[in-house]
């Protein structure tokens, strides 16, 4: 089998025309279904006449002609019931000729001596014929309510399979399958139109026309466009040799014989959706009018699954365009203000040093320098921190992982925002020998400060602050504890959507609620989690989670020996 | 001495190129201005200057291309500005030899002490003196010996090695990559965390408190630094 992958997200699968075969013999189809009449048929009616024969010549004695004419008749019924038409009406005239050469005297000749006898074998010939066609008549009838019978339990089997999968890539490679055994096609393919709009094979059976996954983009077009189906005769002679195109090898070996192929539209409420092709190698089975009426009931189903596909693709996309839009309601409203005041500060600043005329002493130009100062470090946060967040929604926030020690983060920002919030005891346990961990450092260090920054800011002053450090399940744990005012249960999930701020704390503390959003996007970035975490007594206790790590020990022993030679 | 250097800025922001031209001849440099990377590169064929600060975002020539440029003409420090989060540019740089790094927005105050440093090491790159005295370690080149407080300490060949080159460029920040490039040699340029190993130890022996260090500073996601002055 071989995997290829296309330019959509679907996976386009194909199969060798053995597999398919090996596949056909297991599906439980009617002989005579799977092979036009052959040899064996013509062969089986001439053994089934001499065996006649054989007992007729036994009860000879027993018997007058008009009875073993009638042994003979029923070898014809069972040839016509067993192989159809045709063999039966040969084993008429075998049986015919058997009659007069054995019981018609003179024996042994093909002359009639009686005129009565004539008649005899007259009649017999017409009624041989006559139950032939009816009995030949009867098979196909039955052998077509079977194929009826089955085609509409693969089309059962096929709906159900379709209300229980919306997946695409599951169910066309299905369809195509499921259609091409219910036929007996040596090749069927599903298309989708691409952003290019030409029809590109998303699933499939057999070799494709020129085996290169592109067909006569004109036709299916056209088909596409006027919801009819086209029978095309496809000549499959092998490309000229110094062609790069690999030439599927069924392909060459049916060189000449032209392959029937059949284009059917995919159409659900009048809009087509896509093609699916349908071939077969030999010449001779061309689609017949009630084979192609149920072909394009199976090509409906593939219609609907796709459109099924295209309606939750749409819905999903509508969601998120949704979140976006909320998310960006938010964001004018809060950023608005939030970018509004310190711009409005720092003009005024400005402002002030470039009147003229104005007689400023030197202790205030440094406060409206100062002013300016802080201002922009306000600015130049609030813009990082917005970036960072259409970066997160975004899905474009990459970590930069590289192996870090855990413990140089922690008790880095533990110690810059230590000299900053000189209010608070920040206190840490790391324990020694935690594992090296594959994270973005910078990013991780922006987690930790601002979890630690929120601690200092919400709780009173003169609270301790903890940072403690473990491994957990794989990997590392920390947490960051305050005794603050906490969170309120109801709001434990929320704090970490965008804009949103405890309302209880609105106005304590300066802020645009993007920080722990922000924190979990990073988290869950690096495939980790944060939560908030119930707490005894007062407080709050953030917890995040990162996944993965290597001892320092693990990671000596290995490459000592490199180390070594590399050292000498 | 560095006093009356002559400086170039590469800057497509007029309101940047203004201020920085005006904080830095208040400063005593002789400020030279380029807007784009052409114009940076036709400036330094008129006369060299003793140092470029070039930002990487530019319209034209990318500033990488830049660097890349400068660096092949002569010797001189190059100081880069990036936009933060941008750290793949800032180690690209580094990598095709820009001395040191500047995230925007900076401060006056970080950005003349960055090139003060640049124009000491220019001076002074005749080669690493046999003794370096970083506070109370120090590290005698010659006969490979390292001491803190007076003892002597312990190091393996690839430990020294990884100190040397460290302290040899001290002050500048060296990338993962031409760490790993210079003491364990170009096939282990991927090998961070064998890196992270080695900074570890040498840390735990040559640092007063491992877990607070004074001379081997993370750069985050850059690299490491090296800090003479505690």
């Amino acid at each position: 089998m071989v995997v290829r992958a296309t330019n959509t997200i679907i996976r386009y699968v194909v199969r060798s025309v053995e597999d398919m075969r090996r596949s056909l013999r297991h599906s439980g189809l009617p002989t005579a279904y799977r092979l036009l009449p052959t040899g064996v048929a013509y062969a089986g009616s001439a053994t089934a006449v001499v065996l006649a024969s054989l007992v007729a010549e036994a009860a000879r004695h027993l018997l007058g002609i008009v009875n073993i004419s009638l042994i003979y008749l029923i070898v014809v019924v069972a040839v016509a019931t067993l192989w159809g038409l045709w063999p039966a009406l040969v084993a008429s005239l075998l049986a015919a000729t058997a009659l007069d050469l054995l019981f018609v005297p003179p024996f042994g000749t093909l002359t009639v001596a009686e005129p009565g006898d004539w008649l005899t074998l007259l009649f017999f010939l017409v009624i041989a014929v006559l139950t032939g066609r009816l009995a030949a008549g009867a098979r196909a009838r039955a052998e077509e309510a079977h194929r009826r019978e089955r085609a509409t339990a693969v089309l059962y089997d096929l709906s159900t399979a379709l209300i229980a999968e919306g997946d695409l890539a599951v169910i066309l490679p299905s369809i195509a399958r499921r259609v091409a055994e219910t036929f007996a096609l040596d090749a069927c393919h599903i298309l989708l139109p691409g952003e290019d709009h030409r029809l590109h094979v998303v699933a499939g059976f057999g070799p494709w026309v020129d085996g290169q996954g592109r067909g006569p983009q004109a036709i299916m077009q056209q088909v596409l466009r006027d919801g009819r189906a086209a029978a095309v005769h496809e000549p499959t002679r092998p490309r000229a040799a110094g062609r790069r195109d690999v030439v599927v090898p069924v392909l060459r070996r049916a060189a000449g014989a032209p392959w029937v192929a059949l284009y059917l539209p995919l159409i659900v409420g009048g809009t087509g959706v896509g093609v699916m092709r349908v071939a077969r190698s030999r010449g001779g089975s061309a689609f017949g009018e009630e084979e192609e009426r149920l072909l394009t009931t199976f090509a409906h189903q593939a219609a609907l699954a796709i459109d099924k596909a295209n309606l939750a693709e749409r819905a999903r996309r509508a969601a998120a365009l949704e979140e976006a839009d909320q998310v960006k309601t938010a964001l004018l409203s809060s950023v608005s203000h939030d970018l509004r005041s310190p711009l409005a500060a720092i003009k005024t600043a400005v402002t002030g040093l470039l009147t003229p005329g104005a007689d400023l002493d030197p202790q205030g130009r440094t406060d409206l320098l100062a002013a300016i100062d802080e201002e922009t470090d306000r600015l130049t946060h609030l813009v990082a921190n917005l970036l960072d967040l259409s970066r997160i929604q975004g899905g474009a926030l990459r970590p930069r992982k590289e192996w870090v020690d855990i413990a140089e983060i922690v008790i880095a920002a533990v110690d810059r925002l230590a000299s900053r919030f000189p209010a608070h005891a920040i206190g840490v346990s790391v324990p020694d020998n935690l594992p090296l961990l594959p994270i973005d450092y910078a990013r991780v260090d922006q987690v930790l400060s601002n979890l630690i920054e929120n601690a200092a800011s919400y709780a009173p002053p003169d609270t301790p602050i903890t940072v403690t450090v473990q491994p957990e399940h794989g990997g590392v744990a920390m947490r960051v504890r305050d005794e603050g005012p906490g969170i309120p249960r109801a709001e434990r999930e929320r704090v970490f959507a965008p804009f949103y701020r405890v309302a209880a704390l609105e106005g304590r503390c300066p802020g645009s609620g993007l920080g722990l959003a922000i924190c979990r996007g990073i988290v869950e970035a690096h495939g980790g989690w944060i939560r908030v975490e119930p707490t005894e007594g007062p407080g709050a206790s953030i917890a995040l989670w990162l996944p993965g790590g290597v001892t320092n020990e693990a990671l000596e022993e290995a490459p000592t020996y490199a180390v070594e030679v590399a050292g000498t | 001495m560095t006093h009356g250097a002559r400086i170039l800025v590469v800057d497509d922001e007029p309101q940047i190129l203004r201020s920085l031209r005006t904080t830095l001849a208040s400063h005593g440099y002789d400020v030279q201005t380029a807007a784009t990377g052409e114009e940076a590169l036709a400036a330094v064929d008129g006369r060299l200057p003793d140092l470029v600060v070039l930002d990487l975002v530019l319209p034209g020539l990318s500033g990488l291309e830049v660097c890349r440029r400068l660096r092949a003409r002569a010797s001189l420090p190059i100081l880069v500005l990036s936009a933060r989060g941008d750290e793949r540019d800032k180690v690209a740089a580094l990598d095709l030899g820009a001395d040191d790094y500047l995230t925007k927005p900076f401060g006056v105050n970080e950005l003349l002490a960055r090139i003060r440093a640049a124009l000491r090491r220019a001076v002074g790159a005749r080669g690493p003196s046999a003794v370096v005295e970083a506070g109370a370690l120090r590290v005698d080149f010659d006969r490979r010996q390292v001491t803190l407080d007076g003892a002597e300490v312990r190091l393996t060949p690839t430990e020294f090695d990884l100190l040397k080159v460290l302290v040899a460029n001290a002050g500048r920040v060296l990338t993962h990559g031409y760490l790993l490039r210079t003491v364990w040699g170009p096939e282990y340029e991927g090998e961070s965390q064998l890196l992270r190993v080695f900074i570890g130890q040498l840390r735990r022996k040559v640092e007063r408190d491992p877990s607070r260090p004074r001379h081997i500073l993370t750069d985050p996601g850059v690299g490491y630094r090296f800090r003479i002055d505690d």
